[in-house]
């Protein structure tokens, strides 16, 4: 089969210096975005993720409201979680 | 728009299940469930057509053992799946109706009944479509304000295909569907409801949901009213019917051992066998042996069987060890352990069962579990709460709540070698939107195939195919240089959308999963819409026509009744005679000319007969009006009686 597609591989991750393991960027922009300084801990992120949600999150928008906007604001900030976790977890 | 022209119109919540289906209502600050016409908080999800027209729920189902192959129930073990699915093909051995293809490269199942001396087809959307109208109106006539819009609940394990089939049962039933809640998370918000949710601390729970036949397990952390899934696993083919099956098949294995004949054939057999099956499974939650009897089940044999409790396990057991993988699963995957769970919340029918309890109470460690919240109305319960949050309605508590579900089946596409290349994880967060590039194989390539898949599996052909759209056009160059990035979005219902986009070009390709995996078409639902508007209306005709005719057939039982209790002396024997006489050829007009007759007909000749009785001599009149209507409260109670029909 040659009209599957390819997957084009991601680029080399830049592997980060050993301990004290430095968040990226990307990870300090991640926490920023949920309001957060990069040291937070799992349940900080977590709770202001949730407070986040609760205000951007396309169903709890009032009358009026462009819902595209709301929907790509919350998956902003839910893919900034997603990262915060994945790097705490780490 | 001024809002005091708009009519007042209510957002409901419908549990849409397997054998029986839900509705409830936020209104005055309160979850309301609502009992249907016959005082039952949930109804039959069954229809069924006679000679003279269609019943819905409780008639349904309470003539099945009469009339089994025009008797439809488990639609819900249809919807969204091709006939030549191997859990459908096992499961028509077991269904009284017929169940066919229709034929297309689809594959669509269609529901065959006879009705009116004419064979009738139904796609599984359309069966569930005539129990949701049921459950609108059932709504509507407690509200007494249209219903229009609706949170339809499905198992959280419901695949991306049954999803969309629900929700197109839901517009041909004429509701805007608001949103598809995972049964689970639903059963969720009635628990959060009962308990206090707005700790700042965050709590996680487990919600066991096992239904008449599905069976869904969901891990959520709940923390300031937010209710956040972690995981979801299940079946979306277990449930209380499996175990009826079972001990039907016990039965009928000691049937044919008691008695060498074999009733499996004998459809109305099977049906009252079954019946007495699901009653025994019942009684078995709260006693530890029950006795199951059919008179002259088959060929004038009687049937009686002992069952006790601990044999009722057996014939399950398997089951319900199954029933333990996803919930070890679902921990696995939330990456929590077992004592890190405060509350397990049970849902659903079948965790009454004791041997179920009894596991999944030792899966952790003794744990007593949380039976506060009931298992039969909890989904309907937090379905009502969605639909208030959802359209703006509702308390403070309420409008204080956030839902965040996930998708419950990676979703990828097919590359290399026929393996899985997953976009969308399981357990992610919805709604969700993720992008991945691809390129070409081959130099000057002009187009890709995308197949799209879900599941866990790492080859495409172990998964589940869900559609298939070609990228045309790409600009031609060597292999490995095109761009293409292929985007998957889902919804907050958990329904799917696939594009892909050519970077250099910008063309841009979406595709219509709707008509690829045997989805009904916006035609065909337009279709079965006005279908159904049509069966609403000879609905409400044909059962008009019968509340008339069962009135004048009360009428002349007691128009009977009062001339044979007046004795000799207040009646003359010509009048007799000629009274009788009347009501002779009365009878024989409702037997001959009356079976096409309709309403007005029927209240014609009502009026005749009371014409009759009325030019009668006064003495004879009050005699005869007195015997009618002596027992006034019987004569009510009859009338209530055809009314139910």
């Amino acid at each position: 089969r040659s009209d599957i597609p390819r997957r084009v591989p991601d680029p080399p991750a830049a592997r980060s210096s050993p301990a004290p393991k430095a968040a990226p960027p990307q990870v300090v922009a991640a926490f920023r975005a949920l309001l957060l300084d990069p040291t937070a801990k799992e349940e900080e992120v977590k709770k202001s993720f949730r407070r986040l949600a609760k205000q951007y999150h396309p169903d709890k928008q009032a009358e009026g409201v462009d819902l595209e906007v709301a929907k790509e604001r919350f998956q902003r900030i839910k893919t900034a979680y997603e990262t915060c976790m994945d790097f705490l977890e780490v | 728009m001024q809002p005091a022209s708009e009519e007042k119109s209510y957002a409901v919540g419908i549990d849409l299940g397997t054998t029986y289906s839900c509705v409830g209502v936020y209104k005055d600050g309160e979850v309301q469930i609502i009992a249907n016409d016959q005082g039952n908080r949930t109804t039959p999800s069954y229809v069924a057509w006679t000679e003279q027209e269609r019943l819905l729920g409780d008639a349904a189902k309470n003539q099945v053992a009469s009339n089994p192959t025009n008797t439809v129930f488990d639609a819900k073990r249809l919807i969204g799946r091709r006939f030549d699915d191997p859990i459908v093909q096992a499961d028509l051995k077991l269904w009284p109706f017929k169940v066919v293809s229709d034929g297309t490269k689809d594959d669509k199942p269609l529901i065959e009944i006879f009705y009116q001396g004419v064979a009738k087809k139904f796609h599984p959307e359309e069966i569930s479509s005539m129990i949701l109208t049921k459950m609108k109106q059932t709504a509507e006539a407690y509200l007494g304000h249209r219903v229009r819009e609706a949170v339809i609940t499905v198992p959280a394990y419901f695949n991306d295909a049954q999803r969309q089939a629900t929700k197109d049962a839901g517009e041909i039933a004429g509701l805007r569907v608001l949103r598809i809640v995972n049964e689970p998370t639903a059963a969720a918000i009635a628990y959060g409801l009962d308990k206090s949710t707005s700790a700042q601390k965050e709590t996680h729970i487990l919600v066991f949901d096992m239904g008449g036949g599905t069976f869904d397990v969901s891990v959520l952390a709940i923390q300031e009213s937010v209710f956040e899934v972690k995981a979801t696993a299940g079946d979306p083919h277990l449930g209380g019917e499996d175990f009826d099956n079972r001990i039907l098949s016990h039965c009928i294995a000691d049937f044919r051992r008691k008695y060498q004949s074999d009733p499996t054939r004998n459809q109305r057999a099977v049906r009252r066998l079954r019946t007495q099956c699901e009653r025994a499974k019942r009684l078995l939650s709260t006693q530890t042996s029950v006795t199951i009897e059919v008179d002259s089940l088959h060929e004038g044999n009687d049937f009686s069987i002992r069952l006790s409790r601990a044999k009722f396990e057996e014939l399950c057991l398997d089951y319900f060890k199954k029933a333990m993988e996803p919930v070890e699963q679902c921990l696995k995957d939330s990456n929590l352990p077992q004592k890190a769970i405060s509350d397990i919340v049970m849902v659903g029918g079948s965790t009454r069962i004791p041997k179920v309890q009894e596991l999944i109470k030792a899966f952790f460690h003794g744990k007593e579990l949380c039976k506060s919240i009931n298992p039969d109305e909890a989904v309907a319960y937090g379905a009502a709460v969605q639909a208030a949050i959802v359209s703006g309605h509702g308390s403070e508590e309420v409008q204080n709540m956030l839902l965040l579900d996930v998708a419950p089946l990676s979703l990828g596409i097919e590359t290399a070698g026929g393996m899985m290349q997953v976009l969308i994880e399981r357990n992610s967060t919805v709604s969700t939107s993720k992008s991945q590039d691809f390129t070409t194989f081959e130099d000057y390539q002009d187009h890709v195939d995308i197949s799209v898949y879900e599941g866990e599996r790492a080859m495409v052909k172990d998964n589940n195919f869900l559609g298939k759209f070609t990228l045309k056009d790409i600009p031609k160059s060597l292999r490995g240089v095109p761009k293409i990035q292929v985007t998957f979005t889902i919804d907050t219902n958990g329904i799917l959308q696939v594009s892909a986009e050519d970077a250099k070009s910008n063309k841009k390709s979406e595709i219509q999963i709707a008509n690829e995996k045997g989805r009904l078409t916006q035609n065909d639902i337009q279709k079965m819409l006005q279908e159904a508007e049509k069966y609403k209306g000879e609905d409400e005709i044909s059962k008009g026509d019968m509340l008339a005719k069962e009135e004048l057939k009360v009428y002349f039982q007691r128009f009977d009744k009062g001339i044979q209790d007046l004795d000799a002396s207040k009646l003359q024997e010509q009048d007799r005679e000629r009274l009788e006489k009347k009501l002779a050829d009365a009878y024989h007009w409702l037997e001959h000319d009356g079976l096409k007759a309709g309403k007005p007909e029927f209240e014609a000749k009502q009026k005749e007969l009371q014409a009759v009785m009325n030019t009668e001599t006064w003495t004879f009149a009050g005699h005869l009006h007195s015997a009618l209507y002596r027992n006034d409260w019987e004569w009510r109670a009859a009338l209530l009686v055809c009314r139910e029909f």
